[in-house]
């Protein structure tokens, strides 16, 4: 370590540097402040024991200016004072020096005066260290997190192409939607498709959780549930006379879901659902409904209704057995599904949306167009959740006009 | 985010009597649930009663974690619950729950529930 010795007497400053130097520490050693000042400007010497009455400035002055430098590194210093100078101790320590010693000095007392100097500039150095290293590694994770939120964006953008486009129409019945995810990406999704030339599909499901992992069960249950018969569809079953292959009813395809999905102490991922079809030919809705809020039914000229009478989540209960549902339907009827991050959305207050609510809703906007009503929905779900908080669970709305 | 949940215990005649403190059974507690309803079950308990008296709300997560500890029990377990509010009975009967364990309407209730 390099000490520099302040001192204007010479007899003096030839004993400390002697004494400093024997005990293994290279010294430099300087008659005034100015010199004092320069000297540290130039070396990165850490170390300063300085005399208290000076020509030129006092060691207080010294350690304030030392202080002023705002160095890379900290300088320890000791002050030397007078016989009973309290008075010089306090006024030192508060101008910045670490501590004093007095004369006349005490050999020993000043070695071991400066061991404990070295102490603290040891631990100074460690914590120095331990921060140079945190900030690192905070960049490092700075920079991991980049990675994996670029990522998350870019599933979500994939999974916002996987919905059908609004304003679909299949076989003369039209839809419109609602999907806010509550994360970046989210574990509900809906779909709606034509399952032949007479019948039109459509389902809604929530993976319980959210986050990452509801997202990828969200993304496999949607490759699953498509009509292609050659990826093992459960919606379609392959036969041998023609047309070659039958609709598997609703409730049929939830007990097979709930076959394959069942979980275990490894997987524990379960979903509710709602699946359904439209039959043309029979004027009739056929839907099925899995531990999903019940679906609301707007028929021309009857008030806003929900049906179902509930189901077991897919994946919860062994060997579940669930229940379709056959509506007849006339031409300007809605089907409204919905995940209960609609129903189940805090305000402010911790009031629950509810299920009356939207039926309500509902209701009194059964005159809009089904565009307008699940942008008319966005905004009202906004507001009672209150503009700047995002949503706690995955919010999601289907809504169905037939034609 | 984990969450510590609060539940007391006691264990009157070999039967585990549960008392959730928790206003909210949802997802953010589920993996603590399970870990304190396995452990409790690893002592020999196979018949628990939940109080459920102090929950306001309950979702599909927190639905899942009552299905574990069914699951945990294995075939001789039996679960009974009681003091269900209204939007929690809801959501039992929506997810078919009310089939699954027995809901009774007092302690008194849920203990014969689960000896029968």
């Amino acid at each position: 370590m390099h000490i520099l010795v302040v001192e204007d007497t010479l007899l003096a400053r030839i004993m400390l540097e002697r004494s400093i130097s024997k005990w293994g520490y290279q010294v430099s050693s300087v008659s005034n402040s100015h010199d004092a000042l320069q000297i540290l400007q130039r070396e990165p010497i850490q170390f300063v024991i300085t005399d208290w009455i000076m020509p030129g400035g006092d060691g207080a002055s010294l350690c304030r200016n030392i202080r002023a430098m705002n160095l890379p590194y900290y300088i320890y210093i000791i002050l030397v004072t007078g016989m009973d100078s309290d008075e010089s101790a306090i006024e030192g320590l508060d101008a910045g020096a670490d501590d004093f010693i007095r004369k006349p000095i005490q050999l020993n007392e000043l070695h071991a005066r400066i061991r404990a100097g070295e102490r603290v500039l040891a631990l100074e150095k460690s914590l120095q260290d331990r921060n140079i290293q945190l900030v690192d590694l905070s960049n490092n994770l700075l920079a991991v997190q980049d990675v994996i939120n670029r990522d998350l964006h870019t599933a979500a953008k994939m999974q916002q192409q996987l919905l059908p486009a609004s304003s679909l129409n299949y076989l003369n019945v039209s839809i419109d939607w609602l999907f806010c995810p509550s994360t970046v990406v989210s574990g509900d999704i809906f779909n709606f498709f034509r399952l032949d030339e007479t019948h039109v599909g459509f389902y809604s499901l929530d993976v319980a959780g959210h986050g990452v992992t509801a997202a990828m069960m969200s993304f496999t249950l949607f490759r699953l549930l498509t009509t292609e018969m050659q990826r093992g569809s459960p919606l379609k079953r392959p036969i041998d006379e023609a047309p070659y292959y039958k609709i598997v009813s609703p409730a049929t395809v939830m007990e097979i879901l709930n076959s394959q999905f069942q979980t275990n102490a490894e997987s524990w991922l379960y979903f509710t659902m709602v699946y359904g079809m439209v039959d043309t030919n029979a004027k009739t809705i056929e839907l099925s409904q899995a531990g999903h809020p019940n679906p609301i039914y707007i028929a021309q000229n009857e008030p806003a209704r929900f049906i179902g009478n509930g189901g077991f989540p897919i994946g919860l209960i062994d060997d579940a057995e669930y229940d379709s549902i056959i509506l007849s339907y006339c031409p300007g009827d809605r089907l409204v599904l919905y995940s209960d991050g609609i129903t189940e959305c805090a305000d402010i207050h911790g009031e629950m949306f509810g299920c009356e609510k939207l039926l309500e809703f509902l209701e009194n906007n059964r005159s809009l167009s089904i565009q307008e009503v699940s942008k008319a929905l966005n905004e009202l779900m906004r507001l009672w959740r209150g503009s700047e908080e995002v949503f706690e669970d995955d919010v999601s709305m289907l809504i169905m006009e037939i034609g | 985010m984990e969450y510590n949940m609060r539940i007391q215990t006691k264990i009157i005649n070999g039967i585990l009597l549960l008392a959730l403190e928790e206003s909210r059974l949802d997802c953010r507690l589920a993996v603590d649930f399970k870990d304190k309803v396995s452990e409790l079950v690893a002592d020999g308990s196979r018949l628990i009663i939940f109080d459920m008296s102090a929950v306001d709300f309950i979702d599909s997560s927190g639905i899942g974690c009552l299905v574990t500890c069914l699951k945990l029990l294995g075939p001789k377990g039996k679960i009974a619950i009681w003091g269900l509010k209204k939007p929690v009975e809801a959501i039992f009967k929506l997810t078919r729950m009310d089939r699954v364990f027995k809901l009774c309407s007092t302690e008194e209730q849920a203990l014969q529930a689960v000896l029968n």
